[in-house]
């Protein structure tokens, strides 16, 4: 089972909900980092 | 030249509107993975009066977390796969010519009737071949409205990248003779890719369905 179906199971059919939000938050580094890497990649390109 | 003062405060507006629309969702997640249950169930707050790490430490120990983050990364890898495989086939249809030179990807194609046009790569050969198999069979699993939504991409996607496919003949990569271009010759590069994905997608949703259920959290 990937992560994403892990949260709809925890979230939606077990009502799970602080686990099901603790799952997503523990990812939210993860997704700021990639947005901030995507971003200097995107402005060393239009900068070269 | 300043713009006028009621066009910043619409832009700011604006802006403002979609910031607190983007982070009212993570203030909740945040706040709702903080809360106990007490607070979340009985006692509604918006901001969590006992802060706890209690969900985290449950689902990394109890609901194998790890393991699920695991198979996420192994069905990113696949899906990239996916892209790579689908961009061989397209990258094959412009640069090399196959027998028969019109019908369907069923009928003109086989493992040995690709050559190469202009291109010394071998791996690419290899690798676009393959794909050009799996096209056939893809050719039957397509969908009609799933079809048509990824060819109007795949098709927009491709000939975006060289403008001199537009004048490319049905399957083959020969100049058009023709003044006017008819679109199946178009279109060919986005359907053949599109069916291509569709299968592979197919097989994605597939494997999915079939392996969940074997690792349901405990």
């Amino acid at each position: 089972m990937v992560y994403t179906m892990l949260v709809y199971v925890m979230g939606m059919m077990n009502l799970r909900l602080g686990e099901r939000a603790a799952v997503s938050t523990l990812f939210l580094p993860l997704l700021i980092a990639l947005v901030l890497a995507v971003t200097i990649l995107l402005q060393r390109k239009a900068n070269a | 030249m300043r713009e006028p003062l009621s066009i910043r405060v619409t832009t700011y507006a604006l802006l403002a509107l979609f910031v607190f629309m983007v982070a009212v969702p993570l203030f909740w997640m945040v706040t709702t993975a903080l809360k106990t249950n007490k607070d979340l169930y009985e006692d509604f707050t918006y901001l969590p009066r006992h802060p706890t790490l209690q969900h985290f430490i449950r689902v990394i120990e109890r609901d194998g977390l790890l393991t699920n983050i695991w198979n996420s990364f192994r069905w990113l890898g696949d899906d990239r796969g996916h892209v790579v495989v689908s961009a061989f086939a397209a990258f094959s249809i412009v640069r090399y010519k196959y027998r028969g030179g019109s019908g369907s990807a069923a009928s003109s194609c086989s493992s040995t009737c690709c050559r190469p046009r202009c291109c010394s790569c071998r791996s690419t050969r290899s690798w676009s071949r393959w794909a050009w198999q799996h096209a056939e069979v893809a050719d039957a699993h397509l969908s009609l409205v799933h079809g048509a939504l990824l060819h109007l991409d795949a098709d927009g996607y491709f000939r975006s990248i060289r403008p001199s496919w537009r004048s490319t003949r049905w399957w083959t990569a020969a100049p058009r003779s023709g003044p006017v271009p008819d679109p199946p010759s178009l279109s060919a590069p986005g359907i053949v890719a599109s069916a291509i994905f569709s299968f592979t997608l197919a097989w994605n949703e597939f494997l999915l369905a079939w392996s969940s259920p074997r690792t349901r959290p405990r």
